[in-house]
């Protein structure tokens, strides 16, 4: 009688908790397809097979593959940034022996040439580079959207594999995370780099000079960006072990209780539990490498293309100083401090994320 | 025309101008103003020929159009920029000056469009 006075209300909790067997079976497999089939463009055309293989998830996220997408990102990009780089340079040696000839003959009409070249000149490095830019917000645009689609998946799966803590701190990683995106990102970031571009445009003509305002705009940004990052990383990763931690504790005094105390089916109940909490690490981990690898495929061409533009820009700078002209070098600088904040905002938001899946992927199912 | 040909008639005009102005000075001006044509023509057809060779390099028509544009400007300094000096030359000080003026002007129409384009592609990424 006193055993079944204990059953009653361990069966009740058991119904509570119910939902870590009936997820194993049934909720992962539609997680994982759900993932895999709401997939962002630039993530679903890096992944090899979907989000369903685990093998192919980890040949994906492999040293030697992602060695390989880096130096396929490195040659994708190289031709048109080196014919851009070829032709800048080659303006800017017209320029600088123009400007020498003008300099030392004619200075009334080398500040109307100052200006048509600046115009130019910025031109010809918005039309040979902006691309990188508009990739770069893809890419962020797309990570937006992964946020949103991860969130729910990754609180099923927590839920599945009974991470109940863990599954509120997840769930508010991935809210903090969707967060960061959407309003450091997209609503603060995307915006900041075309009010840079416009201005650095606008600074090509003449005597404008903004490159003040950008170096401020660029400084807060980075501060705000790093603060946050910092911050919400470090209670993310605090409160999602603290949580795994008190999930396991209480899933393993349950599974005590229902082994010992339940007759005859009891260790049966607890046995199965673990089977499928199992299962549900299994599929938790390869939706954490699927998200990882959703993220870090497409970054490597991004990096790539923006690494390059940066380093096309640097030399083609410092040519510029060694010819002694100074509005062209401006203007590189000038773009080259815009590519600086999208990398670092690129490789930042990126990194959070691969960070959170990670930590996902790495949190144990409770019964385990 | 290999580049010593050329410095070779240059030191020949220079030579045949100095050898006019000991004659009476009356022809010594046309010279250098023949001279100055002829390397203009020649300093031009070489920038074109490197503005040739970079457009090659462009994989759409903008650049190209944009390389084009900086010849037109490089030929429209030179020529200002030459002429002012013949006519200084001739003791036409006013006359350079209002040369110099003109071809301000010209460069600022020929560049006129370009700003515009930039201006409007400004004011798109501005306009949040």
């Amino acid at each position: 009688m006193k055993r079944l006075i204990l059953f009653l209300p361990i069966l009740l909790l058991l119904s509570a908790w119910s939902l870590p067997a009936s997820a194993a079976s049934e909720l992962p497999e539609d997680i994982l397809k759900e993932l895999s089939e709401g997939l962002p463009p630039l993530s679903a055309e890096s992944l090899p097979e979907g989000i369903g293989d685990t093998e192919a998830l980890r040949r994906a996220v492999g040293v030697r593959h992602l060695f390989e997408v880096m130096i396929d990102g490195f040659s994708g990009a190289a031709p048109p940034i080196f014919r851009t780089a070829v032709m800048l340079a080659g303006a800017l040696l017209l320029y600088a022996v123009l400007a020498s000839l003008l300099t030392s003959h004619g200075a009334g009409i080398l500040r109307v040439t100052d200006a048509a070249f600046g115009v130019l000149f910025a031109l010809l490095i918005y039309n040979g580079l902006s691309s990188a830019f508009e990739r770069s917000a893809a890419y962020l645009a797309d990570l937006g959207r992964l946020a949103e689609l991860a969130a729910p998946a990754m609180g099923a799966l927590y839920l599945a594999g009974g991470n109940v803590g863990s599954a509120a701190a997840g769930g508010g990683a991935m809210a903090a995370l969707s967060l960061i995106l959407e309003h450091l990102v997209g609503a603060a970031l995307l915006p900041l780099l075309r009010v840079m571009l416009g201005f650095l445009l606008v600074s090509a003509i003449g005597e404008v000079k903004t490159e003040g305002l950008c170096t401020t705009l660029r400084t807060v940004y980075i501060t705000v960006l790093g603060i946050f990052c910092t911050l919400t990383s470090a209670a993310l990763a605090l409160g999602n072990v603290l949580g795994a931690a008190a999930d396991s504790l209480s899933l393993r005094s349950l599974r005590f209780a229902v082994g010992q105390m339940v007759p005859i089916v009891g260790g049966t109940v607890a046995g199965g539990l673990a089977t499928a909490s199992a299962s549900v690490g299994l599929v938790r981990s390869t939706a954490g490498i699927g998200v990882s690898a959703a993220i870090l495929l497409p970054l490597f061409a991004v990096v790539a293309e923006l690494l390059l533009s940066r380093l096309a820009l640097s030399l083609l700078s410092t040519l510029g100083t060694l010819f002694g002209t100074a509005t062209p070098v401006r203007l590189l600088r000038g773009f080259r401090s815009l590519f600086d904040l999208c990398l670092a905002a690129t490789v930042f938001s990126a990194m959070l994320f691969v960070f959170i899946a990670a930590l996902f992927a790495a949190c144990r199912p409770a019964v385990l | 025309m290999s580049f010593y040909r050329l410095c070779g008639i240059c030191i020949l005009l220079g030579v045949l101008a100095i050898t006019a102005k000991e004659g009476g000075g009356r022809f010594a001006p046309l010279i250098g103003l023949s001279g100055g044509i002829f390397l203009l023509s020649h300093a031009i057809s070489r920038y074109g020929e490197v503005i040739g060779l970079l457009s090659s390099f462009s994989d759409n028509e903008l650049s190209s159009s944009l390389l084009s544009l900086a010849l037109r400007i490089v030929a429209l300094c030179i020529l200002t920029e030459v002429s002012a000096g013949i006519c200084r030359d001739l003791g036409e000080g006013g006359l350079a000056a209002r040369m110099e003026l003109c071809g301000r002007a010209e460069i600022l129409l020929v560049t006129l469009p370009t700003f515009t384009k930039l201006l409007d592609i400004a004011i798109g990424y501005l306009r949040v």
